[in-house]
Order: structure tokens, then sequence, then C-alpha cells
């Protein structure tokens, strides 16, 4: 089963970051957001907060981004995406491939 | 540990128009289906064209014009693009006849005493005029702020240099209202691949005969077809943007 997680972060004006509303935009638009099985929070003001552990535990440095656990080998895989159409292509690859008209 | 995002007032004014530019290339890929319908490519920013599109998880036919004159750099690019979006890309060339009679007759760089129109007619405009013969409607990634024949370019337009009395072609120019500013900022957020020769200071890429680095505070056009009057800069695949010359008596 593959479970995708989309983080995004919350700056210290209480506001998410302009990029990860871009990029939540995007997903919205594209009929990708139902298909994000959870959305976790960087809050910059609490490193404790889910989405910064992630970070910290992926060494990631930069938001939004992206990981699709996947268990279907029967051996738990993570892959971090920093890179949007990355993420599209690896986590909706069969409809990536959908043609309109 | 400190998180980075990318935070300017930029990103919200290109927020709107990525929203934009999806809805008109959804709109284009709804209203035209495959086969009807193609994305040319040149093979300089316009890539983020093809990047716009795969993110909507779509698929569109691409075509670029191998003029045979492109700088290696493009070539290699092209090549880097197809790897990169896992898609085909089409390369259109020029009919060897009408190439030959050209070269033989006026050499290989009559451009620069005759002006560009005869080249580009035989190595792009003529490629392009069979290949659109073959659609309804095509995507290109003219921009407004690119040049002042461009100025006034709408993001759907009927091709009136390419439609004929019995096909009507649809022009679709989803980036016409980007800046320059907004591609790159786009194309650096989004980590998407570049023709090298921006690095080197080119902006607007073309043949290599014809395109040369520009300055700094020079138009982007600036390094096409330099030796040409300003208003008259277009190879003829977007014929209709060119400003009538008028005598002056």
């Amino acid at each position: 089963m593959r479970h995708l997680t989309f983080v995004k972060k919350i700056q210290l004006d209480g506001n998410p970051c302009p990029k990860c509303i871009q990029v939540e935009e995007r997903l919205a638009r594209a009929g990708f957001l139902q298909r994000i099985d959870a959305v976790v929070i960087a809050r910059e003001d609490d490193p404790h907060s889910p989405g910064a552990q992630l970070a910290a535990k992926h060494g990631i440095h930069q938001a939004p981004f992206f990981i699709i656990t996947d268990d279907t080998s029967g051996e738990l895989q993570q892959t971090v995406y920093t890179v949007y159409l990355a993420f599209v292509k690896a986590a909706f690859q069969s409809t990536a491939a959908n043609t309109l008209g | 540990m400190k998180i980075e995002t990318t935070k300017t007032a930029a990103t919200t004014q290109l927020s709107q128009k990525i929203a934009d530019s999806e809805v008109l290339l959804r709109d284009a890929l709804t209203e035209f289906g495959r086969g009807q319908i193609a994305l040319s490519f040149s093979g300089a920013e316009d890539v983020v064209l093809i990047d716009l599109v795969q993110s909507l998880g779509l698929q569109v036919d691409i075509f670029s014009l191998d003029t045979g004159r492109l700088p290696i750099e493009t070539y290699e690019y092209l090549e880097k693009v197809r790897k990169h979006y896992q898609q085909p890309i089409e390369l259109v060339y020029p009919a060897p006849e009408g190439v030959e009679a050209l070269v033989k007759a006026k050499g290989l760089f009559s451009f620069y005493q005759d002006g560009h129109q005869e080249c580009c007619s035989v190595r792009k405009v003529q490629p392009l005029r069979r290949k659109l013969a073959t659609l309804d409607a095509w995507i290109t990634g003219q921009r407004q702020d690119q040049s002042v024949t461009r100025s006034e370019i709408p993001p759907r337009q009927l091709d009136e240099s390419f439609s004929t009395d019995g096909h009507e072609l649809i022009k679709f120019n989803p980036l016409a209202l980007w800046t320059s500013a907004e591609i790159w900022q786009y194309i650096r957020d989004y980590q998407v691949p570049y023709n090298p020769l921006h690095d080197q200071g080119f902006i607007s890429v073309g043949c290599q005969p014809c395109t040369r680095a520009v300055g700094p505070y020079e138009h982007e056009r600036a390094g096409r077809w330099w030796w040409e009057e300003e208003t008259q800069k277009e190879c003829g695949l977007h014929g209709q943007n060119v400003i009538p010359l008028t005598p002056i008596s």
C-alpha cells in the first residue's frame, strides 16, 4: 500500500509559506489533492511539530516536500521528493499519462 | 532545524500566472484532442510549458523545428528535455531541396546581406506550415514582454499566418502574460532543466548564426538578427505579430 504525505510549512506569522500555497493550489487544480493521504505541518516556531520532525528525519531543508511510503513489496520504503513534478509523476504515474479530449 | 521557504512577493504573483496558464492548457487540451493539438518547443525557456502540462497529469505531443543550424547546446538540451520528461519530441526538418537550392544560389550566410526572412522561410516557416497543416491548434511559448512585435499577443488567438480558407488554426500562448523574471523564477522553483546557453548570456535562443549573447540592460531579442530593424524581428513562425513597414513618403 502506498501512502502520500504532503509536508507544508507554517511561518512565524501563522501563514503557510507562499510556495506551499502555490503547490497546494496546483495539486487541487490537477485533482491530486484529494488523493494525498496526509498533510503534515512543519511549524517554523516549533521544531517538534510533525512536519519539522519529518524534515529533520529526512534531512530536508526546504518546504514544501513530499514523502511516498510504499510497503507493496513487503518492505517499507520511503522516498522524499522536493521537486513537485517528480512527486506528481511518482505518485500519480498511471493517471499522469491521462489524456483529455 | 530551520526549514527554508521560497518567500517572495513575486511568488504570489507567479501563483496566479501558473493558475491562469494551467486553466488555459487544460481547456486547450480538452477542446482539442490528441492528434489535433501539439506544443511547439523552441529549445529555450518555453520548457516551462512542458512542465506545466505534465504537472497537471496531462500529456501533449511536442514538436521542435530543427533548422539544421541550431547551436550544439540546443541539440543537447533537446535530448536532456526528452529524457527528463520521458516524452518524445518530434523534430521537424526543412525540405532538403529547399535548403539545397538556397545554399547553392546564395551560400550559407546570405541572411547577413539579404535579411533573415528567406532563410527562415526555408528552414523554419515552410516546415512549420507542413506540420501545422496536420493540426487544428498549437501551443507556443510566446510572451508579450519578449519584443515589440509580441507586446499584444493574447493567450488565445486565431493563427492568421497559418490558417487557410478551409482550415482554421488556433494558437494558444499560455505564457503570454508571464514576464521573463517569472519564467526564471518558475525554472528555479521547480528545478526545470534549461538551455545552458542562458548561462552564457543568451536570452532568446535561435539558430547559431543568428543568435548572440546580449549585454546588461539590452532587450532579450537584441541577440536575434541584430543587424535588422526591431519591428521586423520575427522569423515568420508568428508572422501576424509583425507591424508592416510603411514608407515615409
